[in-house]
């Protein structure tokens, strides 16, 4: 009996001793702020293209800003946003144009590249004095995936499925296999991210079959591509009593029903927040959405010419 | 056997079995978030040779005491 209880005694603190050492390692691995920096310069920039004359009624020519509660236009970009509530899911349909790629900009928390270093989509915005914005893949939580940022390479390991946007505008969406990060890099790659799943196939049909545990239905956000200098944005409202929330096989179809020929999912869940003019525009999980690592954002004319990269 | 040497072997399972465990932890882990990297870094391959280092000890250890006549 004394030895049983001895025995009993000893497991208990090695399984408290357990919880101890793994606490100490995820402080370590995950919490504590990582500064990684960037190793690896910036991407070859190659195919820049002002896009005004393509689209000539999109902005405004004398640098004026025509706004009101769905739609902003300046000399930049031009930005439509819907509302939409069908089969149970509230979601959000973002149509941008840009007049140049430079003005499709991500931001990164704490402006710097980083593990452990978060922030709400709305402070970022807010930051960064955003017209409008979507969080981004949340590369902060993960040791590996491909990170490039406005023309600045951050980081080279694959992780998942990635997408890349082009200095020229246009976005291609790649496998794990058939991707070559020093191809993007030369080809000109303006941000780059690693998440996934891609959505649309080739021919710009929906995606019909994914091998991934978040398919189901989810808070998301997701970018489409349409051509050079127009893309549109989705997020998608989940997990509450007006929206469930969007499959993978639903959020594919929807991106193939707006036209676009590729289309690629970023982080949802409780990270999906889309914000417009300083303020949040859908209605995240949680109050005000997870703090992540980065943001995709439009800012105005006067923010976005002539600073970067 | 000298003090230190006694408590050394007698902590010696209780090590091998607590690393033991978080290193499954993080092979479960890694099966569902593999980009997550809890096996692909730095401490994780610093607590592989350790428990390996250890693994070696205990091992020897209790060959010799089985080969021990009684």
């Amino acid at each position: 009996m004394k030895r049983t209880g001895r025995l009993v005694l000893y497991f208990t603190v090695d399984l408290i001793l357990l919880g101890i050492f793994l606490c100490v390692f995820a402080l370590f691995h995950h919490v504590l702020p990582r500064r990684i920096g960037n190793l690896y310069g910036s991407s070859v920039t190659t195919g820049e293209a002002d896009w005004s004359a393509k689209f000539p009624d999109k902005f405004t020519s004398d640098g004026s800003v025509v706004k009101n509660d769905n739609f902003y236009m300046d000399s930049h970009s031009n930005i439509t946003l819907t509302t939409h509530a069908e089969n149970g899911v509230t979601y959000y349909v973002a149509d941008v144009y840009v007049r140049d790629i430079t003005t499709l900009r991500t931001a990164m928390a704490g402006d710097v590249f980083a593990t452990g270093v978060t922030d709400t989509t709305l402070n970022l915005s807010r930051k960064n004095n955003a017209v409008f914005s979507v969080s981004g893949d949340y590369f902060g939580v993960r040791q590996r995936g491909i990170v490039i940022r406005n023309g600045e390479v951050f980081r080279k390991t694959k992780a998942h499925q990635i997408c890349v946007l082009y200095y020229d505008g246009t976005m291609e969406t790649y496998s794990y296999t058939s991707f070559d990060v020093e191809q993007a890099i030369a080809g000109g790659a303006w941000q780059a991210w690693d998440f996934g799943p891609v959505l649309l196939d080739e021919n710009g049909k929906a995606i019909t079959e994914f091998n991934t545990g978040i398919a189901g239905e989810n808070p998301r956000i997701g970018i489409g591509y349409y051509e050079p200098g127009h893309y549109c944005f989705v997020a998608v409202d989940g997990r509450q009593s007006h929206s469930r929330g969007m499959t993978l096989l639903e959020m594919a179809s929807l991106f193939e029903s707006l036209g676009c020929r590729r289309a690629y999912n970023l982080d949802g869940g409780q990270s999906a927040v889309m914000t417009w003019q300083g303020e949040i525009f859908s209605s995240p999980a949680v109050p005000g959405g997870r703090k992540i690592s980065d943001i995709i954002f439009i800012a105005p004319a006067t923010n976005s010419q002539g600073d970067d990269p | 056997m000298k003090k230190p040497f006694r408590i050394f072997f007698a902590l010696l399972p209780h090590i091998t079995l607590i690393l033991s465990l978080m290193l499954l932890t993080f092979f479960v882990i890694d099966l569902f978030n593999e980009s997550m990297a809890f096996l692909n870094n730095t401490i994780t391959k610093y607590l592989v040779g350790i428990l390996s280092l250890l693994t070696v000890i205990l091992s020897v250890f209790s060959v010799l005491r089985d080969q021990r006549p009684r």
